[in-house]
């Protein structure tokens, strides 16, 4: 089962330019068999995202992508409307509570601006980072990002064992799909899609 | 009536034998004396150690600035800092002289490594120049469309395939 596990929409996410119209349709057009909607702290109502899966026919999973004093995380399987920052153990303590999953989003993102001298960071020194020790994977596929940000994060996922995930991160219309994270088993709702995610049956493949 | 008011600013950033940057964020004005000091470690410059030291007529909401500061800690400069560190340290129950201490710190940070590419770059010709500049976007693609000069019109993007 294809998902696109990152997608943030317009008005939800301010950043974001994607609009409701017309995401089911590219969706299907790029074969995908769900999205989640993961807006920065912002939780959708079930009925919602019942009434988008229903004009689009396709499965629309609820997400939530939390900033914290480690950077970014998105959120399965815990809906409380958070909209303050939280530090990392304040999180993790919220969706161990909720029986969530927590994925480090980006974590490499923008880790090669500043490349130069003692800034260029090895996959030993990447591993340390504290985030790691708090989420249950990595994003190691992000639309958004270059392939060496992407291939940082996928070498410390595999270095620490850790699953690795892939979504789109999508903004814009035109980068839907573009990571998407295949899942062994068919997820009929949300309950499902955590339950896949804890038991580590999925891969994270390039899109379009 | 003449209102007088004098404030100084400084920050310094000092490379310490283990490796880490000691940062030195100073204020001094008619009313406040404010001490600021972070221990960031490359080489993703995670803020890891941080002392906020007020004094003279501190307002009464920002008493406890000492303890509120040690929320960046383990924040990276990075991306996303701006975000984090007024979530972290400004608004109501925040403390907004620790939100600039901790923002300008970290900009001298960011100045202390990219000086020297900034001087390198001034001995280049124009098409080098534009040269490195792609390069850096291939690098950092989320800047692509960003802004005016990345647009892709801009004679920067002239030749990339985005």
């Amino acid at each position: 089962m294809r998902i696109d596990l990152h997608i943030h929409t317009s008005p939800r996410s301010s950043c974001s330019h994607l609009g409701l119209e017309g995401l089911s349709k590219e969706a299907k057009r790029l074969k995908l068999d769900g999205i989640c909607l993961t807006e920065h702290q912002v939780v959708w109502s079930p009925e919602d995202v019942e009434k988008l899966a229903k004009e689009g026919d396709i499965r629309v999973f609820r997400g939530n992508e939390f900033t914290t004093n480690q950077g970014d995380i998105l959120v399965f399987g815990y809906y409380k409307d958070i909209k303050e920052l939280l530090t990392i153990n304040e999180l993790q303590e919220e969706v161990k509570k909720a029986g969530g999953y927590m994925i480090a989003a980006h974590p490499f993102r923008g880790f090669k601006t500043f490349g130069i001298g003692q800034l260029q960071m090895t996959v030993e020194q990447a591993c340390r980072r504290k985030v790691f020790e708090f989420v249950d994977a990595i994003e190691i596929g992000n639309g958004k990002l270059a392939d060496d940000e992407n291939d940082m994060a996928r070498k410390v996922a595999e270095k620490l064992g850790v699953p690795g995930t892939g979504g789109s991160d999508a903004h814009r219309i035109d980068e839907v799909g573009n990571w998407l994270t295949v899942f062994e088993k068919e997820i009929k709702n949300e309950l499902e899609l955590v339950e896949e995610l804890q038991a580590g049956r999925f891969t994270a493949v390039k899109g379009n | 009536m003449t209102i007088r008011f004098l404030r100084n600013k400084v920050v310094e950033v000092e490379p310490q034998p283990d490796g880490s940057l000691a940062v030195s964020w100073r204020l001094t004005d008619d009313l406040l004396k404010v001490e600021v000091n972070l221990k960031v470690q490359p080489p993703d410059l995670e803020i890891v150690a941080t002392e906020a030291k007020l004094e003279r007529l501190v307002p009464k909401a920002w008493q406890s600035a000492p303890e509120l500061i040690k929320k960046v800690e383990g924040v990276r400069i990075g991306a996303g800092l701006r975000k984090i560190v007024q979530g972290f340290l400004g608004g109501e129950k925040g403390c907004p002289v620790l939100a600039h201490a901790a923002l300008e710190s970290s900009n001298a940070v960011i100045l202390n490594f990219t000086r020297p590419g900034v001087q390198m770059l001034e001995g280049l010709k124009d098409d080098e120049k534009l040269s490195l500049t792609r390069e850096m976007l291939k690098s950092n693609p989320r800047l692509i469309r960003s802004c005016v000069a990345f647009q892709d019109d801009s004679p920067i993007m002239q030749g990339l395939d985005f």
